[in-house]
């Protein structure tokens, strides 16, 4: 018994150290052939052969993003950038821990939503001079989303892409009950009223999915009936605000008549699979499905996209984008600025396009993306951005966000009025913004 | 008591390893042994300090602390004390954790019947049996709830398939507020059942065959046998459990973190202390709140170790 655990603690020190040595072998291969390269065209402004670690979480964009990271390694032959994907339900805590004790990456994904503690510690390197350099006029993005990354006047992230909301359907539902498909036309009444036709509880088929979805869900329709998530002053709630439960009952309504599967059916099996599985005809959700659905035979042949109907304000939906920032405490800079800047580039954004993963965030790179997805009406998405809402964050978001589903739960199954529900979620939200 | 065992595994190694030592056992105590002793205990008891008690001081300063990653902490108060005092979602995650504990400990008495059944003499297929009831241990628990996940599943679940079949309407069993939780701690005493097994069974082999046979010869019947033999002597092994199964669930997160998922209407009457841990420190990133709670869960651990302690006097029989 005692020597087995030796025995295999030796064997895997071999292996490890076989590894290492193939590694190195790598990487010296590597870097002589960056050097011929850079003796031979002597493009490179620095002889350093560096590397830069950059952390994502999503495995589904990996081939795009590595790709978008080739195109900087052959402008920069010098650098050579290590990928690493961490999985979303560790990666906050990653990127905060090792940042902030030093063993970080150099560059990284980051939301709007997070960025605040990395601000406040001045963990971010601001990015002006490289995007100066780079000579990117930054009136083509979406210009909501600049501000989620800008502190005090400096830019410590240019969105890499952006996502909005639209009406999913099911085709093959709605040509069966006879309706015709969602338009431009549609209004709050029109989704109630055609949820009610399609709904067929005896053949467990639902009009609309309804679950408690803050981004694909009553982040817009708050806004649609006038309300906020967070008061224009960034100071308060808003959740307490009549048209913001209005923006929510649209929702637990829906709940309430039966058009939708209820919210124990939803955290059995999540509404975007139910939805797939074709039993549900219209689902509020995000340009970020766009790809899942083209992949999947069921939903590349049945599903399409519409405009936001109205609400009794507008029609507006939330956008929300992601960045690359760099890390103050990067042994290189220099380069990783340049870096994190040529991955939020209009060159980067058209490599996200065509790929139809996302919606890459340069105006007049996207047409690749609505291309990619030729069988659905993407060009909605793109249409959206105008008089979208941006996605509401605060100094600590998670502080307040992370309640919403809790409070407002009896909203959903009838336990409490949305009003009753949302004032909860006010006063809460109210406790944490008077914490920041 | 990991680093009991692993002391005495070292320095069962070091005796075997070193030929001297079995003479020098012999010759008078020199400066020597005590240096070996020293040299011995010096790795476990390092690694204690770095790993459980430095840790522990840290976290101690961190619950009277203020601040944030970047910024460092700094010692503050008693702010975070009275805020995790004062939440009410404290005294139900501990009432959650207690009923869970309660329930998974009922694991024990089902243990210890399985494991009388499968000592029974000339059973055949022993060890498939002993492997089948040990495969959870070995299995990942994330791999297991994800499997129960869809055994409950209310729309489309083997359980209610199976009660189908009898003409009983099944429920959304994890995302019911009133089955949740024990839907959880049925899955919790089905993980636990294998390493109850192997101690139970240990304890059952070490009952010497001349006590059972004394008492057949005395005119015990089977159910005599078990109530007045086997199980006082087999009472420590059973205390040993209950101490572990308590400790193992007042410490459950991953269960109901894969079963129930974020948006579930029966998060409310499920969440464990851990899981509060967890939101607080790593969801909202208040680490101090986090430390408080994880100073409360080590006081109620201990005082229910106490307690167990205490009240062993009057069932446990040591032969």
């Amino acid at each position: 018994m005692t020597h087995r655990p030796k025995l295999v603690a030796l064997s895997l020190t071999a292996l490890l150290a076989l590894t290492a040595c193939s590694g190195n072998d790598n990487n010296a291969s590597n870097n002589d052939s960056t050097n011929n390269e850079t003796t031979s065209s002597e493009t490179a402004k620095s002889d350093e052969n560096i590397t830069l670690d950059f952390a994502i979480f999503s495995p589904d964009q990996e081939p795009t993003i590595q790709k978008v990271v080739d195109a900087f390694e052959a402008e920069h032959t010098n650098i050579d950038v290590s990928l690493r994907v961490i999985p979303w339900v560790d990666y906050w805590n990653t990127l905060k821990t090792t940042a902030s004790g030093g063993t970080g990456p150099d560059v990284a994904w980051m939301l709007g939503a997070q960025i605040a503690p990395y601000l406040e510690g001045k963990a971010l390197l601001p990015l002006d001079d490289a995007i100066k350099e780079a000579g990117i006029d930054t009136s083509g993005y979406p210009q909501m989303l600049l501000p989620l990354y800008q502190a005090d006047g400096a830019t410590y992230a240019l969105p890499k892409d952006f996502d909005t909301i639209g009406l999913w359907y099911n085709k093959d539902l709605f040509d069966k009950a006879g309706i015709a498909y969602p338009d431009a036309s549609w209004t709050w009444d029109t989704v109630a009223e055609n949820a009610a036709k399609l709904t067929d509880s005896s053949a467990n088929q639902y009009g609309i999915a309804a679950p408690i979805d803050a981004q694909a869900g009553y982040y817009n329709t708050i806004p649609q009936a006038g309300g906020f998530v967070i008061s224009p002053d960034g100071t308060k709630s808003g959740y307490d605000d009549p048209k913001s439960i209005e923006g929510i009952a649209f929702w637990t309504d829906l709940v309430a008549k039966g058009y939708s599967p209820s919210l124990q059916s939803f955290a059995d099996t999540e509404a975007v699979a139910q939805f797939m599985s074709g039993n549900i005809a219209m689902m509020y959700t995000g340009s970020y499905f766009a790809g899942r659905f083209a992949n999947d035979e069921y939903a590349s042949t049945h599903f399409d996209v519409a405009p936001m109907p109205k609400g009794p304000a507008s029609n507006a939906s939330v956008i929300n984008g992601m960045g690359n920032v760099a890390f103050a405490n990067s042994k290189h800079p220099k380069e990783a600025a340049e870096l994190a800047t040529f991955l939020s580039s209009p060159e980067a954004s058209t490599i996200q396009s065509e790929s139809g993963a996302v919606i890459g965030s340069y105006k007049g790179t996207q047409q690749a993306w609505v291309d990619a997805l030729p069988m659905f009406h993407a060009q909605v998405f793109l249409d959206a951005v105008d008089g979208a809402v941006v996605y509401p964050t605060s100094k600590n978001t998670d502080a307040w966000a992370s309640r919403e589903g809790e409070l407002l739960t009896p909203a959903w199954t009838g336990d409490q009025t949305p009003a009753e529900a949302a004032g909860k979620l006010a006063a809460a939200m109210n406790d944490a913004f008077a914490a920041e | 008591m990991n680093n009991h065992l692993e002391t005495n595994a070292a320095m069962a190694q070091a005796r075997v390893s070193t030929p001297e030592a079995a003479q020098r056992n012999r010759r008078p105590r020199r400066l020597g042994d005590g240096l070996w002793v020293v040299a011995i205990m010096a790795l476990p008891v390092l690694g204690l300090i770095v790993f459980y008690l430095w840790p522990l001081v840290r976290t101690i300063i961190l619950s009277f602390s203020d601040g944030s990653p970047f910024i460092g902490y700094h010692l503050s108060g008693f702010e975070s004390w009275s805020k995790v005092l004062h939440d009410p979602t404290l005294f139900t995650s501990l009432r959650n954790t207690l009923v869970y504990a309660v329930i998974v400990l009922l694991g024990v008495p089902i243990a210890m019947l399985i494991a009388v059944l499968l000592h029974q003499k000339g059973l055949r297929f022993r060890g498939f049996y002993r492997v089948l009831y040990f495969l959870p241990v070995v299995t990942m628990p994330a791999a297991v709830a994800m499997v129960w996940r869809y055994i409950y599943n209310g729309d489309f679940g083997l359980l209610n398939t199976f009660l189908g079949w009898f003409g009983i309407e099944g429920r959304a069993w994890v995302a019911d507020p009133h089955t949740a939780l024990v839907a959880v701690a049925i899955v919790g005493i089905w993980t636990s059942l294998g390493t109850n097994l192997v101690i139970l069974a240990a304890g059952l082999e070490a009952i010497p065959a001349e006590v059972l046979e004394a008492a057949r010869l005395d005119g015990a019947g089977s159910g005599k046998l078990f109530t007045k033999v086997i199980a006082p002597l087999m009472s420590p092994s059973v205390f040993l459990l209950s101490i572990l199964s308590v400790i193992g669930s007042l410490q459950v997160f991953d269960l109901i973190f894969v079963m129930l998922g974020r948006t579930n209407p029966a998060l409310g009457n499920t969440r464990s202390i851990v899981y509060f841990f967890y939101e607080e420190a790593f969801v909202r990133s208040d680490r101090p709140a986090g430390a408080v709670i994880a100073l409360i869960t080590l006081i109620v651990t201990g005082i229910l170790t106490l307690i167990q302690f205490r009240l062993q006097k009057r069932w446990v029989h040591y032969a």
